[in-house]
């Protein structure tokens, strides 16, 4: 028993003392605005992407609002103090002319793509997918516009979107996530320099998957990422995000917002895989990922689903949210959330129902190796108009390792007698007995766990698309395979 | 004076109120005060208070309640026990020795056993940093003493505690009990209001079980719909001590209940249970905290609540696993029944572990009665109001059955039961209730 202890912890220590693989850097002329933020700086990353008067409005306002607030200190986090004077917040590729194909794109950057193994031709090739790849912080490359635009879909980048579309992005720019509702959303509105917009019609289904590859690439610039995205009547979009970074020692601060809308009949399912560095071993270097993500199924039977992948990142502080306004809307919120070594996680959803007849489920699956604190936080409110509304909660933690931690934090609010709301959760380690069995039939420790992970891992995953399926279950295989405790 | 006002003024005021005491007493108080007076009065904006409502309270005026003379303390005892009469929360007669346990003031424990008061008091109630604590600290000006040396065996303590709600008073209850190795002690408690009164009480309770020894606790607490009381238990539980407590928030404007268990030794087993059912306005708030810090201990949690009228029910319970608390096993279960359609329910259950090896898990659940089982049993000819009748008599079972004194289960089935029948009135006498209820299924 002793030797298979010893024995256990040799492939752990050699699985999770793997180093990050995708942690390269690539050498791109970058425009940079010097360190700190003040009104000024907010006035010139709005001049330089020529943005009309009403945006720069709303950054001010944004801005002005951020001054006043506090980072959160609720979160099960040991953040290190962020000097917000400190940080670059405009870094972009050098413009550079306009791009018909491939070919005109900086090599380096398509070689990004190539040894992070997802080149350009071969996925839309292969898997239909139209790609807004966005390089730091300006769109370099649209795919598939033409096909998508046939259905009267929109996909580009939010700038291009605030130039051709102002009146699409003023109506629904900040109204599920307003600038006031969070430091880092007001920070967000305050300085956001890209991020993708999405329309869909009514009636429209969504021909393609969409996707967004967001890179991290300039040393010491943040990126404030701004995606929206709006689903008329009837119309159904599944939109991919999807992430890989740099390897460097300095953290880097990541403040997306993310707002969907849902109307009547609409259905968005959007789904992330990220994988952005979590840092050495030491804890040393890694993302700070401060995500707002909340979408509003507005309409009545409307639906959004959540999907998320989270390997990596030092710190994660992200609750994709659904508010469930129309009556019998649908939202689904799945996750796995793996962190390792010294990487700390606080993440989880909300879901506010308002209409009638709302249901709900909420499946999230969290496992803690090395010395990592991973922690689940949740809210389910029910409102007291919300008649008929269902919640179904389950958050498991998988323990991998005695130095690690596993938390779950569920907020459970009932304002309705005609609702229904269940929630359970369990905190164990692999089973001993589960391991002994597969390594009877022939399975090594390594893949026995793997196996084991796959599956209970397996409700969310299979809720990826097929592209991104692969990508996740690549991820948990390098973030965990063989971790036995 | 408003009650907020005690809070602020805590530093200056403490002196006059609390009391005479040992260096030791009187340097935690003022430490307490100050802490009081920095922390200020339970808001919103904290954590921990953000789902309960003081509003009732904060600015009424209140008379710090003194001995009360008068008030009448003649409430149901069981036989054979040990019996205590507090008013107040202090006990009314001097200092005994019976069936073994030594107990009586806390004034009169710190001249009789300065020892063991200074090794044992205050020892736990750090664990909790709100500020109930350091505003009952600083102004405790008596409380319950109950020590069970080793040997003693197995005995019964029973207290009962009028709270004079005659007029607006605040009252500042504190207990202190230490049982020694081997012991087994059950200790009951019932509170109860005399008057229409608003009231504003705290409570905090220090509860020691040593080695192997067994600590059984039941409470009860029968306020008028104006007052509030906001009790904190610390339990601290050696190796392989059991400790199961019960407690029944029968009625009061706001009945609010922290537990905060240590768990120190190995294989250490603790059971906590709860069943609240509050009416009207009223708020019931049990706040459960399990921390685990040795080998192959276990914990459960169990609270389950009935929420009719405009009342607000709070559940939040922790389970935190210590590093190298190995082998623990620890399940928290919270269900409630929404009977109104004003009625709200928040349930937290948290889990913290910071060991692999353990076994945690917790479930929640919320929802109306289930509309086909009614419906099952009106097929079946029992009448609506019977079926529903017989559906929350067995929900609130699943609680009280747990109780394993039979005579205690009885007892608190009729107690809650009258409650959820809406027959259990402030101030009405208890043994009243102390004949068996027909449960009729045709009415």
């Amino acid at each position: 028993m002793k030797d298979k202890q010893a024995h256990q912890d040799e492939v752990l220590k050699e699985i999770t003392g793997r180093d990050y693989q995708f942690g390269f850097e690539a050498d791109i002329e970058t425009e940079t605005f010097p360190k700190g933020l003040n009104e000024d700086i907010v006035r010139r990353i709005s001049a330089v992407r020529g943005e009309p008067d009403w945006v720069l409005e709303f950054r001010l306002k944004a801005f002005r609002a951020w001054q006043k607030m506090e980072p959160p200190t609720w979160p099960h986090l040991d953040l290190p103090e962020i000097d917000f004077q400190d940080l670059i917040y405009y870094a972009r590729p050098k413009p550079k002319k306009k791009l018909n194909s491939l070919d005109e794109v900086d090599p380096e950057i398509l070689d990004i793509y190539n040894r992070l193994g997802i080149p350009l031709e071969e996925q839309k090739a292969l898997a239909g997918v139209a790609v807004d790849a966005v390089l730091d912080s300006v769109s370099v490359k649209t795919t598939f516009q033409e096909e998508l635009r046939k259905h009267g879909i929109i996909f580009c980048p939010i700038s291009e979107a605030i130039r051709n579309y102002p009146e699409l992005v003023r109506k629904y720019l900040g109204s599920v996530v307003p600038y006031s509702d969070n430091f880092y959303a007001a920070l967000n509105l305050a300085v956001f320099t890209d991020g993708s917009f999405v329309f869909v019609p009514k009636g429209v289904r969504s021909p393609m998957e969409l996707s967004s590859y967001f890179r991290i690439n300039a040393r010491g610039t943040g990126q404030f990422e701004r995606t929206l995205v709006i689903v008329e009547e009837g119309g159904y979009v599944s939109y991919l995000e999807g992430c890989t970074a740099p390897q460097r020692d300095e953290n880097q601060l990541h403040a997306a917002v993310v707002e969907l809308i849902a109307h009547k009949d609409a259905e968005i399912k959007y789904s992330t895989v990220q994988n952005w560095y979590p840092g050495d071993k030491e804890g040393k270097g890694g993302i700070f990922n401060f995500v707002t993500k909340r979408g509003i199924c507005l309409g009545d039977r409307s639906k959004i689903s959540w999907t998320q992948v989270e390997t990596g990142s030092a710190i994660t502080w992200k609750y994709p949210s659904t508010i469930l306004k129309g009556d019998d809307s649908v939202a689904e919120f799945y996750s796995v959330a793996v962190t390792n070594n010294r990487q700390q996680a606080d993440t989880g959803t909300k879901m506010i129902h308002i209409g009638r007849n709302t249901r709900s489920t909420i499946i999230s699956k969290g496992i803690s190796a090395g010395q990592s604190q991973n922690t689940y936080r949740g809210q389910v409110h029910i409102k007291k108009s919300a008649t008929g509304a269902r919640n179904y909660s389950v958050c498991d933690s998988l323990l991998m390792g005695d130095q690690c931690g596993a938390h779950t934090f569920p907020y459970i609010d009932i304002e309705n007698a005609r609702s229904t709301v269940e929630h359970e959760a369990t905190t164990s380690k692999i089973s001993e007995d589960q391991l002994f069995y597969l390594q009877q039939r022939g399975l090594d420790e390594e893949s026995a766990v793997n196996m084991i992970v796959n599956g209970y891992a397996k409700e969310v995953l299979r809720q990826l698309p097929m592209e991104f399926a692969v990508e996740a279950q690549k991820l948990l295989e390098i973030s965990l395979e063989g971790s036995v405790g | 004076m408003k009650w907020t006002d005690y809070f602020s003024k805590a530093p200056a005021l403490w002196p006059d109120m609390a009391g005479k005491w040992p260096v030791f007493i009187q340097k935690v108080k003022e430490m307490a005060a100050d802490e009081t007076a920095r922390k200020g009065f339970p808001h919103a904006r904290l954590e921990a208070w953000r789902k309960t409502s003081l509003k009732s309270w904060q600015n009424a005026r209140v008379e710090p309640a003194g001995m009360s003379n008068g008030l009448d303390n003649g409430n149901p005892f069981w036989g054979d026990a040990v019996h205590i009469r507090m008013v107040n929360g202090i006990p009314l007669k001097p200092w005994q020795t019976e069936n073994g346990v030594q107990f009586g003031r806390l004034s009169e424990a710190v001249q009789r056993l300065p020892g063991l008061v200074e090794e044992y008091f205050g020892r736990l109630h750090a664990m909790s940093d709100d500020v109930v604590t350091d505003f009952n600290t600083t102004y405790f000006s008596d409380g319950l003493f109950v020590y069970v040396p080793a040997g003693t065996g197995s005995v019964r303590l029973e207290w009962a505690n009028a709270i004079d709600a005659r007029k607006a008073y605040m009252w500042n209850g504190r207990m202190l009990v230490i049982v020694e190795p081997d012991n087994r002690v059950e200790m009951t408690g019932l509170d109860f209001s005399e008057g229409k009164a608003l009231s504003a009480g705290t409570r905090v309770v220090e509860i020691f079980v040593k080695e192997n020894a067994v600590f059984r606790s039941y409470g009860w607490q029968q306020f008028n719909d104006v007052s509030a009381l906001i009790a904190h238990q610390f339990i601290s539980a050696s190796e392989n001590a059991r400790v199961d407590v019960f407690n029944f928030p029968l009625n009061g404007g706001l009945l609010r209940e922290e537990i905060w268990a240590d768990i120190t030794g190995s294989k250490a087993r603790v059971n906590l249970h709860g069943f609240y059912a509050p009416t009207g306005r009223q708020q019931t708030d049990e706040r459960i905290f399990v921390a685990h810090g040795a080998v192959g201990s276990y914990s459960h949690q169990q609270y389950k609540g009935l929420i009719d009228g405009h009342a607000k029910a709070l559940f939040n319970g922790r389970i935190l696993v210590r590093p190298g608390a190995q082998q623990t096993n620890a399940y928290q279960k919270n269900d409630n029944i929404l009977l109104s359609d004003d009625a709200r329910a928040h349930s937290q259950p948290f889990l913290e572990i910071y060991a692999d090896d353990v076994s945690c898990s917790h479930g929640s659940t919320t929802g109306s009665l289930d509309a086909e089982a009614l419906f099952y049993m009106q097929q079946r000819g029992i009448s609506h109001k019977a079926a529903r009748r017989l559906m929350l008599y067995g929900f609130a079972d699943e609680v009280i059955g747990q109780i394993p004194d039979e005579h205690l289960q009885k007892f608190t089935r009729r107690l809650v039961r009258a409650k959820i029948d809406g027959a259990l009135r402030p101030g009405m006498d208890i043994l009243a209730l102390n004949k068996e209820q027909n449960l009729s299924l045709t009415e």
